[in-house]
């Protein structure tokens, strides 16, 4: 009993740093440039064919891939928010939401076009036989997930905390306006911080999309999570987005186990439900604050 | 704003070419439009690509040999995004827009179901190529009344494979089905006949459409203990759940139902160490010509889906889509008047030799197929046992 349970909770934990990387590009850009990017499930999708083909059809290092593959995610998130979100940025709020939703699906129909709708497996080069830890069988590619998704959430608070932009970012989050008037460059924070909403988006793709598989319409899911994953946490809050998408994981995990894996999906909407109600304002009860 | 204006001219010149090259035909013949709905987009995208793939085959071999009734056949194709509420409005596009007398579709069967009672209203005809739903051929349904379904029930799945169980052995069973009506209906046509036969089904859990992870409900079956796995799903999906089950250390016996996956399709998506064993419940077999209806027929399609450098493990869901749309040029040859009433007659009245067996319809609108249960031995295709769609008619008369 124990030791399922135990199983169920590190299922849980893997799919969950998943989600909160998903959530954290999300949120990071809804905070700071309150831009709703209906587009992220896309970027996801683009990072983990990206490594598809850069891994899979082309034969480069599995990790050099990864990286690649992230980085070009990156950059061009930082196209799009040059060519299409700088130009939208006097607009009412629906307008840039809107253009993402295009940019979305412009992006899944162009991936069918380029790579097919039939779903792809990523042989990556982790071994498949489960580690057997008494009763607990993990594999290779779901411990390196983890543990990516864990530095990576790391590398982005440091980068938020102690970088010049990152700072800047911080600084642009409480007060645009004041931030322009010292001095700060709104343009390349804005960029910046599309990029890496993008980027860990992408990452979120290719790491999950080597443990499950790429198909073009993969970002559609797991755009939906890492909006529960935001609204759980609060909208432009960092930890309540890496805690709001490991509790969605773990609470999916055991919803499925013990209530209903029919209701797997319902059960993390249900638990979002009831913390809007207790704390409407999500987990941590902030409004407005970029830590 | 010099990109607007070039924009404005671009769109300028692609209406002026659509206007001029949709006035050429109308001088020749008019073609015969018949609508096709599949899911080309979202979680299913590439099993409808591949009936689209099919189809596209038999209405090439179609109009080479002139067409119908010295009409070109054309196929209007839908996307229903894989979503209930699409194929309804893809079905209402197809019927008030386009005014066809008859639509192949929807995979599905929650699909299919949304659009039942809309075509049914206009009175419009529908081929079912793939939806196993029970409901879908249900007379209690609403629009059940203008449905011809040429894939089998779940029900007569389990019956086509009924008497080849008890040399499985499956005895306490975990069933993984997706959630959705076909799902839902294969859990309990199976359950019956696995009851009877001695096995029982212990646990029942389901997946989304679009889920990946399996892991919360095969460590269910872990800690159960059971020997047995029956899996209803498409081929991509049970590929995944037969991956997971090697990660979680689960070693059973795994049957899986629906037709769409099959030995080729699972050991190229899953890897030939996942796949080893696991038996599959299909209606066509690429491999031998002679189990198919039409047997040169067959022989033409698995050739032309070679030749035309098609994914090899989607010819056998493709064939669903072959056999629909010579159905339907059939159909239309029959009724010679190509209105929507006198389609559906003709549709219920034909007879076809196709690549699921001997296709024709009893009253409320179901065609028998053959059954064939196929496994994995080597990594290689096998032919475990076969029930002829002959057979399932010839017992169905005799009740």
């Amino acid at each position: 009993m124990i030791a399922e349970l135990v199983q169920h909770v590190v299922n849980g934990l893997v799919i969950g740093g998943g989600y909160a990387l998903m959530g954290i590009g999300l949120t990071l850009i809804f905070g700071i440039m309150r831009v709703v990017n209906f587009a992220h499930g896309e970027f996801y999708m683009l990072g983990a064919f990206l490594l598809f083909s850069l891994f899979g059809s082309l034969g480069i290092n599995f990790f050099l891939a990864s990286v690649v593959a992230i980085v070009a995610v990156g950059l061009s998130g930082a196209i799009v928010e040059r060519v299409v979100l700088k130009r939208l940025r006097e607009q009412p709020v629906e307008i840039p939401m809107l253009a993402m939703v295009a940019l979305s699906v412009i992006l899944q129909n162009a991936a069918i076009l380029v790579w097919d709708p039939s779903p792809k497996t990523i042989r990556h080069p982790f071994s498949p036989i489960p580690i057997v830890l008494g009763p607990i069988h993990v594999v290779a590619i779901r411990i390196f997930a983890g543990a990516a998704a864990v530095a990576l959430i790391i590398g982005s608070h440091l980068f938020i905390q102690k970088t010049r932009l990152g700072k800047a970012m911080r600084a642009t989050f409480q007060d645009g306006e004041m931030a322009r008037l010292v001095g700060v460059d709104v343009d390349r924070v804005y960029t910046g911080t599309f990029a890496l909403g993008a980027a860990l988006a992408g990452a979120a793709g290719v790491l999950l999309g080597s443990v499950f598989w790429v198909y073009p319409a993969m970002g559609d899911q797991a755009a939906m999570k890492s909006f529960a994953v935001v609204i759980m946490g609060g909208l432009g809050d960092f930890l309540g987005a890496i805690v709001g998408g490991l509790l969605l994981g773990v609470a999916e995990s055991l919803g499925a186990a013990y209530i209903s894996s029919g209701y797997k999906d319902a059960i993390g909407f249900v638990v979002i439900i009831l913390l809007l109600l207790f704390r409407p304002a999500g987990l941590f009860g902030r409004r407005e604050r970029l830590r | 704003m010099k990109i607007g204006k070039s924009v404005v001219k671009l769109l300028a010149v692609m209406s002026a070419c659509l206007v001029l090259g949709g006035a050429w035909p109308t001088q020749a013949q008019e073609p015969l439009r018949v609508g096709m709905i599949q899911p080309l987009s979202g979680p299913i995208a590439a099993a409808g690509s591949y009936i689209v793939n099919g189809a596209k085959i038999a209405l090439d071999r179609v109009n080479a040999k002139g067409g119908v009734n010295g009409r070109k056949l054309e196929l209007i194709i839908e996307d229903n995004k894989s979503d209930p509420a699409e194929t309804r409005s893809a079905a209402e596009k197809l019927i008030v827009r386009d005014k066809v007398p008859v639509i192949i579709g929807a995979w599905g069967s929650s699909m299919t179901l949304a659009m039942m009672p809309l075509a049914a209203q206009h009175n419009v005809g529908i081929v079912v190529e793939t939806s196993s739903s029970g409901k879908i051929t249900d007379p209690k349904t609403p629009g059940s009344k203008v449905v011809s379904r040429i894939s089998p029930t779940s029900e007569l799945e389990a019956l086509g494979v009924e008497p080849l169980l008890p040399q499985l052995g499956m005895k306490k069973i975990g069933y993984l089905a997706v959630n959705t009506d076909w799902g839902r209906g294969a859990v309990v046509a199976f359950g019956d006949v696995i009851k009877k036969q001695g096995g029982n089904v212990e646990l029942v859990e389901y997946v989304g459409q679009a889920d990946t992870d399996f892991y919360a409900q095969l460590t269910k079956f872990k800690a159960a203990g059971v020997d047995s796995v029956i899996i209803t799903d498409d081929a991509p999906k049970t590929a995944k759940m037969l991956q997971q089950m090697k990660e979680l250390g689960l070693n059973a016996k795994v049957l899986v139902t629906g037709g769409s996956a099959w030995p080729d399709s699972i050991v190229q998506l899953a890897g030939a160490a996942a796949s080893e064993g696991v038996m599959f419940i299909n209606f066509y077999n690429p491999y031998d010509y002679s189990l198919a209806g039409d047997p040169e027929a067959s022989r033409a399609y698995v050739e032309e889906w070679k030749k035309r450098g098609l994914p090899w493990i989607g010819v056998v869901e493709g064939m669903r889509g072959f056999d629909a749309v010579n159905l339907v040029a059939q159909a239309l040859a029959t009724a010679g008047d190509p209105t929507p009433a006198k389609v559906q007659e003709a549709l219920r009245r034909a007879e076809m030799k196709g690549l699921y067996g001997l296709i024709k319809f009893d009253k409320n609108g179901q065609s028998f197929s053959n059954i064939i249960l196929s496994q994995v031995k080597g990594g290689k295709y096998a032919v475990v046992g076969v029930t002829p769609s002959t057979k399932l008619w010839n017992a169905a008369a005799a009740k």
